[in-house]
């Protein structure tokens, strides 16, 4: 049999625990799974019992199964082992359909075992000799009764050790190599018994027996070896003939057998079976998942791929959606930021005048202008839809890719959520507007408090120049030599003389019509200004504008890389779980 | 299709016989197109032949070697306890049958000997291979004797060569023993033989003394098997090592002598018109499958293109939808300006005008107040210049919705299907350059028209209406005009734009003379084929798709061919 080294003994049990503690992590956290909700319950219900298996470990019990095709002898077998005739013999095929324990009243049965659906009996006996272990004779694997290769699959997690028995006549059949492959036991603890060999020595040349046998043997040997039994114990035996004979003969070699079942173990060896049986199963539980690593890499190569091009294009994509939201200003920002601007306080006068005249003009002639505007800035400050549909474009270029790759849809939908155009959409649209309200709500109307001085200083001159071209020169200049009452009241009234005269006049509607003119040129400065101002306020919402979306775009690429990293770890602790042999 | 054609004929319509696997799985439908010409093969390659084809199929280590020699009175074939110890068939006939001539079975050798009992000759067959042993025994010279390789071993091969060497059988001798009588994979086969209501003999060998064939009616009786006196044998000769020939006497012999009369040469030709008219039969049946499967699979087809055809035109309503709101003003503006240029070259007052143009912008552009106007540009200038600035984007945009559409909703769920591997190879799909270069061609498509259109316009119209100079560059004008209007007044509201346009030019005289209807048509098309021109891009696309899957699929000519085959097969059914 196997040798086991003694020091490798708590240690695999503690580290099974914990690979299926994390299998069982894996299962119910795992962020990308292949698996269908059925599979992953029905994973962590086998993974459970195998937690229970590793707490009955100390067992010190061993159960051995013959298994085998119908008619080879395992009952025979059986009652050969057992030294008399417990299980029934029949020509008839196929004989057993229920399983026959062999056990010693000392000894409990498992209690796993007095659990299962599996129909069963058993014989009690006292051979303490054979008091370790409990025999356990199976129905057939290969008959034309399906349920019975179901009973022997179903009662495979009670065996520890099994023998498989075959014959002369079936050791070639390929239902025995098929049935061997899916058997989730260590190797080491198969045994092969290669039963009614009396066949072959029933002439009278024993040589030629012998040669028979050896040629046999060899051959079985062989078929084992290519169905990754890499060191097969085959015992050639005829146990009807071990029942008749009590020395059996020199070819018989069933008192091996029979000592090799029987024989002492001790409780570390015991338990090496267990857990080698029990690390097997760990690890084709674990080989379930090794389809995630499949899937895992097929996703991130798609990951890699578009990561790669998104950084590439990244300007690209940044030139774009700044065309797109340039013309969006322009055309939905424009008017609004006017309108805001649009205060007459700066201007004075002739100037106030002239504005509110042409305001007034505006909007008799535009009326009906007014009505082609949305109803709301609320509603006016959406983001263009373009940019959602370059969002879109991203999702759906990865998405493509990963359809490409057959990347699973589970993990295709995972990564939709994480790439989230839609919630993220809401999102931005919010940063988009309360962006806009607050470069418009920054806007105020200009105060231009030296606009306004430059207006009085004019108006002021003009005035000056209005008086001086009315009064009476003579009557000035005596003011000026002798600033008093009477100089005073004398320019006064040449003022007034000159005012009611045609020169009066003439100066009156000079003055009129330049201060009509500096009024126009005030408000054409003024509306320049404005128009200045616009410009900047629609320059800055812009770059405004631009932030946003070219930070929208980093956030897609985040995500993608926040996905990249999540499988990267998922990965690799699979990875380190599956690699570690 | 008629029914001399030779084998090499059949592999032809086998070839043609594609399936993308949308409703049945491609592999199931390949193997039962082989098993369809195998059988069609087997009934052509036995219909001239006057003799039995007498098949032993049984699991191994069962004894069909020993039994097949001791009928053949030979040790040919030969036995042992190795197994499998048969490695390829082994047929004992008559010498001249000329059997190796268009052997049906594909992929197998025909290899001939000759039986002479002087000498010790043992066969083990070979793989891919069937040996012919060749004697002169005119009192069988009915009989083909085929031993096989087993059932039920781990080579893989054996199993397939037994079941096509069951389809030429007339006569199954289906040997099993008394340790394998209950075996699940032989028993499997014996069903089949019932089902097929072939002739067989069973027997069971090495049944030893005590078994009866009582111990087998319940298993009999519980899977449907039913067993006539005259074709169970059993033989209780338990062996050592395997024998080659069974001892004489006994059990053998009273078999020996029913199988002899039951196919004697006198029964001969009722056996064969029976068996091979149910051979036909077969035949026939699964050839229904076969055509109800393509159908269903060429209905799935078709439900499949229609389903393309719904989200292609999703994603074209979609993109003009789009373009609609945001026509790309540059491109716009570069195909006015080369659409002016085109009519320039017919238009008759074009050079007066330039002239005054000039005159008046000259002393303007002096004070800087105009910009001086671009050279004239060649045709080619304004193509590449148009290539530069048309964008691409939407264009690609709409396609990359498309394909992952296409992926999501119309690929197979089962990765093995040819379709769902097609539909991911990245040449299947549009590279951003094709696109490019489509969309170029597509434009220079374009122009070339609209050159054409201009210059039948320039000689016929005049002619036509004897039109004066002056209205002639009127029309031009307004033709210009509702030209701009389609491309310009973006795509949809086509009607409306052109309308709007030129209503303001058009009074109620003015409709009748300058043929105001015509030049709505030509605006209309000048729209419909610039528009038809962005979604040729996605209509290509939508052609490989369906033309992949059109490459995948059976074709019609495939079908008829199937059909006349059926029709054949009923004919040679009814004998």
């Amino acid at each position: 049999m196997h040798v086991y080294t003694g020091i490798a003994m708590e240690v695999p049990t503690q580290r099974m625990r914990k690979e299926i503690l994390e299998i069982r992590g894996f299962l119910t956290e795992g962020l990308f799974l292949a698996l269908t909700p059925e599979e992953r319950q029905a994973l962590l219900a086998s993974s459970q019992k195998l937690l229970d298996r590793l707490d009955a470990l100390s067992d010190q019990v061993l159960v051995a199964g013959l298994v085998g095709g119908t008619g080879v002898g395992k009952s025979t077998v059986m009652n050969a082992l057992a030294g008399a005739e417990i299980a029934s013999t029949s020509h008839r095929r196929p004989n057993t359909d229920r399983v026959l324990l062999y056990r010693h009243e000392g000894v409990e049965l498992p209690r796993a075992l007095t659990k299962t659906a599996v129909p069963w009996h058993e014989v009690i006996h006292q051979a303490d000799g054979v008091r370790q272990i409990i025999m356990c004779d199976l129905p057939d694997f290969d008959s034309l009764v399906g349920e019975h290769r179901e009973r022997v699959l179903r009662f495979l997690e009670h065996l520890d050790v099994l023998v498989f028995v075959t014959s002369p006549e079936k050791y070639a059949d390929h239902a025995l190599y098929a049935f061997l492959e899916g058997v989730p036991k260590a190797r080491p603890n198969f045994t092969f018994v290669l039963n009614k060999v009396d066949l072959l020595f029933q002439g009278e040349d024993l040589e030629q027996g012998y040669k028979q046998l050896a040629s046999l043997a060899g051959l079985f040997q062989e078929y084992l070896q290519k169905a990754e039994v890499s060191e097969p114990l085959v015992f050639p035996v005829s146990a009807e003939e071990a029942i008749r004979n009590p020395v059996a003969s020199p070819w018989n070699q069933f008192p091996a057998f029979r000592r090799e079942i029987f024989r002492d173990r001790e409780a570390k060896e015991v338990m090496a079976i267990k857990s080698s049986n029990l690390d097997r199963e760990v690890r084709e539980l674990l080989s379930r998942l090794q389809a995630e690593i499949v899937h895992i890499d097929s996703l991130g190569r798609v990951l890699d791929e578009f990561a790669k091009q998104f950084e590439d294009e990244r300007g690209e994509w940044e030139k774009q959606g700044q065309e797109i939201l340039d013309a969006w200003v322009d055309t939905r920002m424009k008017g609004y930021v006017l309108d805001r601007l649009k205060t007459l306080a700066p201007l004075v006068g002739p100037g106030y005048g002239v504005a509110r005249v042409v305001q007034e003009w505006r909007s008799w002639k535009g009326e009906k202008r007014e009505e082609a505007r949305p109803p709301s800035p609320e509603e006016a400050s959406e983001p263009p839809g373009a940019l959602r549909d370059q969002l879109e474009n991203a999702e759906n270029r990865v998405l493509h890719k990963a359809l490409q790759g057959s990347v699973p849809a589970s993990y295709r939908d995972r990564l939709q959520a994480t790439l989230g155009i839609e919630g993220a959409w809401e999102a931005f649209s919010a940063r988009w507007k309360q962006q806009v309200e607050l470069r418009l709500l920054a806007q105020r109307a200009p105060l231009l408090v030296g606009f306004r001085v430059v207006q009085y200083i004019t108006y002021l001159t003009l005035l000056v120049l209005l008086v001086m071209a009315l009064a009476d020169e003579e009557a000035g200049r005596r003011f000026l030599a002798d600033p008093g009452w009477a100089s005073s009241f004398q320019v006064l009234f040449s003022i007034v003389k000159s005012l009611f005269s045609m020169t009066g006049l003439g100066a009156v509607v000079t003055f009129g019509l330049i201060q009509v003119l500096l009024g126009a040129i005030f408000y054409k400065r003024y509306k320049a200004r404005l128009e200045r101002r616009a410009r900047k306020t629609l320059l800055a919402l812009k770059r405004d504008l631009g932030r946003i979306w070219s930070g929208e775009l980093y956030r897609v690429q985040e995500a993608l890389k926040d996905c990249w990293s999540e499988l990267g770890e998922q990965r690799k602790a699979l990875a380190k779980r599956l690699d570690r042999e | 299709m008629s029914g001399e054609k030779s084998p090499s004929g059949y592999d032809s319509w086998a070839d043609s016989i594609r399936c993308p696997g949308l409703s049945v799985q491609a592999e199931g439908l390949a193997r039962s197109v082989e098993e369809v010409s195998k059988r069609w093969a087997v009934l052509q390659y036995e219909g001239p032949r006057p003799c039995i084809w007498i098949v032993f199929i049984g699991g191994t280590g069962t004894g069909k070697s020993t039994v097949f020699n001791t009928l053949c009175g030979l040790p040919l074939s030969q036995t042992g306890i190795e197994r499998p110890k048969t490695r390829g068939p082994i047929a004992y006939a008559y010498r001249g049958m000329s059997l190796e001539r268009g052997f049906p079975i594909p992929g197998i050798r025909v290899k001939k000997a000759s039986a002479d009992a002087s000498e010790e000759q043992r066969f083990t067959g070979q793989a891919g291979e069937i040996l012919i042993v060749e004697h002169d025994r005119k009192e069988t010279s009915h009989w083909i004797l085929v031993d096989t390789p087993d059932l039920d071993s781990l080579e893989h091969d054996h199993r397939q060569m037994a079941d096509d060497l069951y389809l030429m059988s007339d006569v199954v001798v289906f040997v099993t023993s008394q340790e394998k009588y209950a075996d699940g994979v032989p028993y499997e086969f014996l069903q089949t033989i019932q089902k097929d209501r072939k002739p067989f003999f069973f027997i069971l060998n090495k049944a030893g003394m005590e078994m009866n064939q009582e111990d087998l009616s319940p298993a009999f009786k519980d899977h449907d098997i039913r067993m006539p006196e005259d074709r169970f044998w059993l033989f209780s000769y338990l062996s050592s090592a395997a024998p080659e020939i069974l001892p004489e006497g006994g059990d053998f012999d009273d078999f020996a002598t029913a199988f002899s009369r039951t196919l004697s040469p006198e029964a001969m030709p009722d056996v064969l018109r029976e068996e091979r008219a149910r051979k036909a039969q077969i035949l026939g049946d699964r050839l229904d499958t076969l055509l109800g499967a393509l159908k269903k699979e060429q209905n799935a087809s078709e439900q499949w293109l229609s389903e393309l055809d719904r989200l292609f035109q999703e994603s074209c309503d979609a993109f003009l939808k789009g373009q609609q709101e945001k026509f790309s003003e540059e491109s716009r503006a570069y195909l006015q300006a080369e659409i002016r240029n085109l009519f320039d070259k017919y238009d008759v007052l074009a050079r007066p005008r330039r002239m005054v143009t000039q005159i008046i912008s000259t002393p303007l552009r002096l004070l800087g107040f105009s910009k001086r106007p671009d050279a004239r540009k060649t045709r080619e200038g304004a193509l590449a210049k148009l290539r530069e600035k048309v964008d691409l984007s939407p264009v690609n945009r709409m396609l990359d919705q498309f394909n992952r559409n296409v992926l999501e909703h119309l690929s197979p769920q089962d990765q093995m299907s040819p379709l769902y591997r097609a539909l991911r190879k990245q040449d299947i799909l549009i590279t951003e350059g094709e696109v490019k270069e489509h969309i170029w061609k597509e434009q220079e498509r374009l122009l070339a028209w609209l050159q054409e259109t201009f210059e039948s316009l320039s000689q016929g119209i005049p002619k036509h209406k004897e039109w004066g100079i002056y209205s002639t560059s009127v029309l031009w004008g307004i033709f210009i005009l509702s030209l701009e209007a389609a491309i310009g007044g973006g795509l949809g509201f086509l009607d409306a734009a052109v309308d709007s346009l030129l209503a303001p030019f058009v009074t109620k005289g003015a409709v009748e003379l300058f043929a105001y209807g015509e030049l709505q048509k030509v605006a209309r098309e000048l729209a419909e084929r610039y528009q038809e021109g962005l979604l040729s891009v996605i209509q290509e696309q939508r052609g490989r798709y369906s033309g992949k899957l059109e490459s995948l699929r059976t074709s019609e000519e495939a079908m008829t061919n199937l059909e006349a085959l059926r029709k054949t097969v009923s004919n040679l059914e009814r004998g």
